[in-house]
């Protein structure tokens, strides 16, 4: 993962921007008098506030360590899918194909939720880079005693010099709307969390390519 | 004569931040938010009017480290306050090396902004004496 400056300073970037923000229009309400631009000010103030629970609320969970209980067999193709389906709906145009070619893998032991969340980041961001025409291939295998998901897009690609930060939290390409840069963070956090590995390879201009692994165990955390 | 300060940082809430902070005082705000709209900004002011440059360190495109040296090669009178969401003493002391005047960390209150800039505004090589803005 990247280094903890990169997470210390990421995340006071982050929030130390809306809350000069929350200073700026407190202040103003603090030394104006027209109430209608105060009121507008403490809206400002609550929208402020949100963004930065939002932001909390997608690092906080994902940082904490692997407890081995609570654990499931999680369907790896079951995640895909539902991930999908979710990813789908963000979508605007119906020229993306979204193919999927899963073999019958047996189950990783994880959490659904945070299986479903590494492939949901991933498709969503392989949707965005194809903007309004593409294709999306999704292929899951077995690979000995791993499970391999290969997601393959038609997209804008990675700049070689992108690669390297694409994992570093608040790094995006993408305007202020779209992108907050924590989807990939998130990602390498579950994936490290449950022994997996993830690799990128892309070429500007023609697409990338994700291929992320997981160990499949058996519930006592042993290797089949 | 006019005094302008160029505020440069991607995030609208905080360009509108400063803006309403500058409010009432003498200065006029002129907002861009990266540092290659900030070039273009100035490219089109009449830069005797513009007294101070606040500046963003992380930005998309031009970055404040980036920025910053261009200003000092281009602009070379305008005083420069680095602005950063980040406390980073090597890279303070790296801005304030290559000749930024103030380096402050968000947020930034009010009062310490306004003196901030007026202070900043005072090197502004191109002020005789008398042409000193003062608050
Ligand atoms: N499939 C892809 N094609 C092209 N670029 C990608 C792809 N996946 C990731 N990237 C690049 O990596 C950056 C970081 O991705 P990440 O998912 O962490 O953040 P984001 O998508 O920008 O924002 P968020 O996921 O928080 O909404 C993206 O902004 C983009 O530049
Ligand atoms: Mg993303």
């Amino acid at each position: 993962m990247a280094a903890l400056g990169t997470l210390a300073s990421g995340i006071g970037h982050e929030i130390n921007n809306p809350l000069y923000a929350i200073l700026g229009a407190a202040e103003a309400i603090r030394d104006g008098n027209d109430l209608a631009r105060g009121q507008e000010h403490a809206q400002d103030i609550i929208g402020y506030c949100k963004h930065v629970a939002g932001i909390i609320k997608n690092l906080t969970g994902y940082i904490r360590p692997a407890d081995k209980h609570g654990l499931e067999p999680v369907y790896v193709n079951t995640a895909i899918s539902d991930a999908v389906l979710m990813a789908r709906l963000t979508l605007l145009s119906d020229a993306i194909e979204i193919d999927q070619r899963l073999d019958a893998v047996p189950a990783i032991f994880a959490k659904s939720e945070d299986i479903q969340q590494v492939f949901f980041n991933v498709i969503r961001n392989g949707l965005q880079a194809m903007g309004r025409e593409g294709t999306l291939e999704i292929e899951s295998v077995r690979e000995a005693n791993r499970v391999l998901v290969r997601i393959r897009d038609t997209g804008s690609g990675i700049a070689p010099g992108d690669l390297t930060r694409i994992y570093d939290p608040f790094f995006t390409t993408k305007g202020p709307d779209e992108g907050e840069g924590i989807g990939l963070f998130v990602v390498q956090q579950i994936v490290n969390k449950y022994d997996g590995t993830i690799e990128f390879e892309s070429e500007v201009g023609k697409g990338t390519v994700c291929a992320i692994t997981f160990p499949i165990r058996e519930p006592n955390g042993e290797e089949p | 004569m006019k005094h302008k300060v160029l505020i440069i940082d991607d995030e609208a809430a905080i360009r509108k931040t400063i803006r309403l902070q500058l409010e009432g005082t003498i200065y006029d705000v002129l907002e861009a938010e990266d540092g290659e709209k900030g070039i273009h900004v100035l490219d089109n002011e009449n830069i005797l009017e513009v007294v101070v440059i606040i500046c963003d360190v992380r930005m998309p495109k031009l970055n404040g480290i980036e920025a910053v040296a261009y200003f000092h090669e281009n602009y070379a009178g305008i005083p420069i306050i680095v602005l950063t969401g980040y406390p980073d003493v090597q890279l303070a002391v790296d801005f304030m090396k290559g000749g930024v005047v103030d380096y402050l960390v968000k947020p930034v209150e009010k009062d310490k902004l306004v003196e901030a800039v007026g202070k900043a505004a005072r090197q502004h090589t191109l002020f005789s004496g008398s042409q000193q803005p003062k608050l």
